[in-house]
């Protein structure tokens, strides 16, 4: 797997977890240090324990934030906790009175009321997520018990590299209220940048492909950049990114990985089953000019009604090839999570009115089953 | 060593004074002479001893009567002495009052000064100056010109060696306890500590290339030194200590087991692995390391301009007043995407051109496989790449347990039988191993070994019985049998 590739594939790469990929990739060779600089316009950052691609998008979608969170709190929760840690160092330890005490004082606008069952859940998802990347260690005790009894003790220590899970912004973020803001400013700061215009725009094209994995009309700047640089993208891509085989539409580019990498569509799971499926009978249904595409981009709008009915055949038609759990699932639920990850995935948008967009690129991929004779005589 | 006599174990009244109820007068009266002892001031009277500890706060209770009754205490418990004072007395008030003038024993005054060092010993000189380790390594050089003249240079020999060596242990001991104290390192975490970080280190670096080039030399110097030339010098050093009029009431082999032990000692630091030396050197090592990993702590938070606490709680704010979709596209934009989701497929390449619809070229088709058992697919053989490498790791062991368990029965089986009146002098284990067998061939007709070979017990005639010789002991048994069957 290329270097860059690893770098996209992790958060973070540590010493303590992968120290001879945190080695190799700390001595990241010139030339991709310089394309990530100067084509992708993002910090790559190493410190002696940690290495780093920051990885801003394009148009950030669902899929790109902390899926493991279900409400906002979470995520409130989230900063909460890496304020705490801020003037922690390696090593020191602390518990888990002194997390939810400090929550309970700096929360926004109220009092965080630790009785509530459902606080307690949240701030184990955050503390189980701030474990996962490492930033938290478990000494002592049983954060799950917290569930259940608010008044369970945990000993934790920092390991000194929550600092750096937040991005590093020129401007104290205070000074922002939406990520549109964010994104906007993200070239006020243009530190010798000779063309800063042109070079905008090559950044905000590369980093749609190589960090959203795609760019569509929405982005028409940049879908039109790409398609001009075509022949310069694809020689550099091939030297930086070799898994990545680069496709152009007249609505849309994308990028395909060939190598296994972790985070892929579509993934081994029965959810992805029922898109595929979904997908292969909206094109059908294309080809056949039961719908028609938007003639400039490529999108088919669709009223929920018509997608749920097409669900609604899929599942009957499919279902048995389908586990349990799936099996079971009334049609309601299947459509709501199917729209869900629709939705999360950045296939497709709601619209006014009981609409839903569909974006061209979720059709380019679609499913069937390879029944064998044997299988078929058995259904 | 020298000689261990049971003397030394007697209660050491002269050390009473200090766990005494009334340690505190004591205590006083014993510092106050031994400040006037520094003076040069040795003796002094019961009233100047007790018009100083009036003035003290906490005694103003004190008497006469109780000062002199400490004094007498003190006398007997051998920490002062008292001596009658033959001057004349001018008064016949002083002349009844039988004038007495105190002054410390040698004892006394050697457990006050230690008293007093350790009460002040941040004053004591502790750094890291090679000069001693150069000293002594100049004066082992130096062994045969000594020995030349003996009689003249091997007593200052001596006591070079053994004031340099003592320098080492105190001042080297001292330094690194202080670089690894709690205090010192409250310091280290400071910003300031980044100005004088490089110095330090310097510092070390320094004293630790030079320990590590002289350490190998010396070694060498004591290793090749030839005993009876060690022998020699001890010789005229002990024997001039001996004449020292300092210790005529001393034994003599006292004397000489005291030298000899500490020539041995100086030895030992510098030459023995693992010793002193090496664990000085470590220390030193561990002191650079840790110096290191604060400074580069201190200077990584430095720049992240350390306080961000402001931003999270703004974040936090930000974060609970959207919906969990736009959280996300949030988080995105300000932690960084988590992990980037790339379509994966074998898709058609496409023309040159750019201007091409998505349904001017095949869609990618991924074959879906059925997760239910409704329908099941063919079963497929799984070839052995798919074994998960826990499997795969029990697979080898298993089959490298079965591969032991042939190669065993192949040294043991005489035709197709396993007597264990014939067997020859066998293991621990593989006693336990043949024990198995016997008990499951006891227990029915057939038995399986692990690796699936079949055989049967035969029971001795007769009750015939036979010594199993082990390489633990010999065994007395039933003379089986164990009769290998094919399939």
């Amino acid at each position: 797997m290329s270097d860059l590739l690893k770098l996209l594939e992790n958060f973070w790469i540590l010493k303590e977890e992968d120290s001879e990929t945190f080695y190799q990739l700390k001595n990241l060779d010139k030339e991709t240090r310089e394309f990530i600089a100067k084509n992708l316009g993002l910090k790559f950052i190493t410190t002696s324990n940690m290495v780093k691609l920051e990885k801003v998008p394009l148009m950030p979608k669902e899929y790109m934030g902390v899926l493991d969170f279900e409400q906002p709190r979470d995520y409130a929760f989230l900063c909460l906790v890496l304020a705490f840690l801020e003037d922690k160092g390696p090593e020191d330890q602390f518990l888990l009175s002194n997390i939810t005490e400090y929550i309970r004082m700096n929360f926004p606008d109220e009092e965080v009321d630790w009785t509530l069952y459902s606080n307690r859940r949240s701030l184990i998802r955050v503390l189980k997520f701030c474990e996962k990347m490492r930033m938290i260690r478990i000494d002592d005790g049983n954060q799950e018990e917290f569930a259940e009894n608010s008044e369970a003790e945990v000993l934790y220590e920092s390991t000194g590299i929550s600092r750096y899970f937040m991005r590093i912004f020129p401007k104290s973020i205070t000074e922002y209220s939406s990520w549109q803001e964010i994104l906007n400013s993200e070239f006020e700061f243009t530190n010798g940048i000779s063309q800063p215009i042109s070079d905008i725009k090559r950044i905000r094209a590369y980093r749609g492909l190589v960090v959203d994995g795609s760019v569509n009309f929405e982005n028409e700047d940049e879908l039109l950049y790409i398609k001009r640089q075509k022949v310069n993208i694809t020689s550099e891509l091939e030297k930086h990114l070799p898994e990545a085989s680069f496709h152009i539409f007249k609505s849309f580019a994308f990028l395909a990985i060939s190598e296994s990498y972790k985070n892929t569509y579509p993934d081994d799971s029965n959810l992805c089953d029922i898109l595929l499926l979904v997908a292969s009978e909206l094109l059908s249904k294309i080809e056949k000019g039961e719908y028609s595409l938007h003639p400039t981009n490529e999108t088919l709008e669709i009223h929920v009604t018509s997608l749920r009915s097409i669900l609604e055949d899929v599942q009957k038609q499919y279902k048995n090839f389908w586990n349990k759990e799936w099996r079971e699932k009334s049609l309601e639920k299947v459509f709501e999570e199917f729209l869900k990850f629709l939705c999360e995935l950045g296939f497709a948008k709601l619209q006014e009115h009981g609409f839903v967009v569909i974006y061209p690129i979720y059709l380019k991929v679609v499913g069937e089953y390879q029944v064998s004779d044997e299988a078929e005589e058995s259904i | 060593m020298t000689q261990f006599t049971i003397p030394l174990l007697a209660q050491m009244k002269q050390f009473k004074y200090l766990t005494e109820p009334n340690a505190e007068r004591y205590r006083a009266i014993l510092r106050f002479c031994f400040l006037n002892h520094m003076q040069y001031k040795n003796r002094l009277t019961k009233d100047e001893i007790y018009s100083f500890l009036k003035t003290l706060p906490n005694f103003s209770e004190y008497t006469e009567e109780m000062c002199e009754q400490d004094l007498k205490s003190l006398v007997d418990w051998g920490n002062l002495k008292s001596t009658q004072d033959t001057s004349k007395t001018a008064t016949l008030q002083e002349f009844k009052n039988k004038r007495f003038l105190y002054e410390l024993t040698s004892i006394g005054l050697r457990i006050e000064r230690f008293l007093f060092e350790l009460e002040n010993s941040q004053e004591t000189k502790a750094e890291l100056n090679p000069k001693h380790i150069e000293k002594i390594y100049g004066l082992l050089i130096s062994i045969d010109s000594v020995l030349k003249d003996p009689q003249k240079q091997a007593v200052d020999w001596w006591d070079e060696l053994t004031s340099a060596f003592e320098e080492i242990e105190k001042s080297y001991t001292e330094y690194i306890s202080m670089l690894t104290s709690s205090e010192y390192e409250s310091l280290m975490i400071k910003e300031k500590f980044l100005e004088y970080k490089s110095k330090l280190v310097h510092y070390l670096y320094n004293f630790h290339d030079m320990f590590q080039g002289y350490l190998p030399r010396i070694r060498t110097l004591f290793l090749n030194l030839p005993q009876f030339k060690v022998d020699e010098l001890l010789m005229y050093i002990i024997q001039a200590e001996k004449e020292h009029p300092k210790n005529i009431f001393r034994d003599g082999g006292t004397i000489e087991g005291y030298i000899k032990s500490r020539w041995q000692n100086i030895k030992d630091w510098f030459v023995s692995p693992n010793g002193q030396a090496e664990r000085l050197l470590e220390q030193i090592q561990q002191i650079i390391r840790k110096v290191s990993s604060y400074a580069a702590r201190l200077s990584e938070s430095s720049t992240l301009k350390v306080n961000r606490t402001e931003e999270y709680k703004h974040l936090a704010r930000l974060f609970s007043n959207l919906d969990i979709s736009e959280c996300h596209k949030l988080s995105a934009v300000v932690f960084g995407v988590m992990c980037p989701k790339y379509i994966t497929g074998d898709f058609p390449r496409a023309t040159e051109s750019t201007t091409i619809s998505i349904l001017d070229l095949p869609s990618f088709k991924v074959p879906l496989k059925s997760r239910g058992r409704l329908i099941r697919e063919k079963i497929k053989v799984v070839p052995a790449s798919e074994f998960s490498e826990e499997k795969k790791k029990r697979f080898e062991e298993y089959k490298k347990k079965i591969e032991e368990e042939n190669e065993l029965l192949q040294g043991l089986l005489i035709g197709n039988k396993i007597e264990f009146e014939k067997l020859p002098r066998i293991t621990p284990e593989v006693r336990k191993r043949l024990f198995v067998w016997l008990s499951r061939g006891l227990s029915s007709k057939v038995a399986n070994t692990d690796s699936g070979k079949k055989f049967r017990v035969i029971r001795p005639q007769d009750d015939k019985r036979c010594i199993l010789e082990c390489t633990d002991g010999k065994m007395d048994m039933p003379a089986y049998i164990l009769e290998f069957v094919d399939e």
